[in-house]
């Protein structure tokens, strides 16, 4: 036996075992190599058993006759390992997202029990004074409701206004901490329609986006008291 | 003297190889040194096939055929690591 045909008889057993260890691994949708890449695999260790087993028929001068397909087989081979490891990056990018998505979801599950769980009321104010989001405390407080019609929440009719000063402008929305400046336990009063009055200690966190236009603001607030308007 | 076919094949293999590379580094695919090493030996071969044309026709066919051996023994390990690491992930983290 000469060193050509050794070398093929070694190429041949490889590539065949090649094959062998893709294609009895166990097939999984999710996992490290998705049954696409598999495939691709397998395509090409296949490709280049059949060109060993061309070759050791050659050079052992059984038949040359498929040869001829050898060039094929050699083409062949490189866009299909190409498309292997290319499918492989995209199997673990995948992963990757899915991962992060898990991490930003079970985030937001902690973020949501804080909130709905705190003591002092918690909302989201847009800059013009409306309520997009609030939490159970704040609801109960402000008397917020769900409207189907809008974004907001609808208020009850109360106004509101800053605490201590004589004679200013009262809102009927949350204007007055949605200017977009972080405030800390800040006195307002809301004043309901039949004129009795709740005192609030509020601060105010500003939310800009990433080109810092301000997007609204998080108020979170305490009940100091209540009483009547004089 | 050499073939159409085989510069072609000359051509693709070391076109392809960063763009293979890269994209086995992003996968961080378990073995993939051995895919590289494999990889690298199957250009030799492609190399070797274009050159036994016109210099040296026996060695460099002998040589063409032991990378293509070299390669196949690495693809064999290659795909059989990355098997393993698929059929146990924890392992390979």
């Amino acid at each position: 036996m000469n060193a050509v045909v050794l070398a093929n008889v070694v190429s041949t057993v490889a590539f065949g075992v090649a094959l062998g260890v893709v294609l009895v691994a166990p097939s999984r949708k999710t996992g490290l190599v998705s049954p696409t890449s598999k495939t691709f695999l397998a395509l090409a260790m296949g490709l280049y058993l059949f060109v060993g087993i061309s070759n050791l028929l050659e050079h052992t001068g059984v038949i040359a006759f498929f040869d001829r397909f050898e060039d094929y087989a050699e083409l062949l081979f490189l866009p299909l390992f190409a498309y292997f490891v290319h499918s492989m990056a995209e199997t673990r990018r995948f992963e990757g997202i899915a991962r992060d998505q898990r991490a930003l979801r079970q985030s937001h599950e902690l973020t949501m029990s804080i909130v709905e769980t705190s003591p002092a009321g918690i909302m989201v104010v847009d800059p013009a004074g409306r309520v997009t989001f609030a939490n159970d405390r704040a609801r109960s407080v402000l008397r917020l409701a769900d409207d189907p019609d809008s974004v907001w929440l609808r208020t009850p009719g109360w106004t509101v206004r800053p605490a201590g000063i004589p004679d200013v402008e009262e809102h009927p929305d949350l204007r007055i901490v949605a200017s977009g400046v972080a405030v800390s336990d800040v006195p307002i009063e809301v004043i309901w329609p039949d004129g009795r009055l709740t005192r609030l200690a509020v601060s105010v966190a500003p939310l800009a986006d990433d080109a810092e236009v301000l997007g609204g603001s998080v108020v979170a607030f305490l009940e100091t008291g209540s009483g009547f308007r004089e | 003297m050499y073939q159409d076919n085989e510069i072609v094949n000359l051509l693709l293999v070391w076109i392809l190889a960063p763009v293979i590379g890269l994209f086995a580094h992003r996968a961080r695919m378990p073995g993939r040194h051995l895919f590289f090493w494999a990889y690298a030996a199957m250009a030799c071969a492609y190399t070797t096939t274009v050159i036994e044309g016109p210099v040296l026709p026996d060695l460099f066919d002998l040589l063409e055929h032991v990378s293509l051996a070299v390669a196949g023994v690495l693809f064999a390990i290659g795909c059989h690591r990355l098997m393993s690491a698929a059929r146990h992930p924890e392992e390979s983290r």
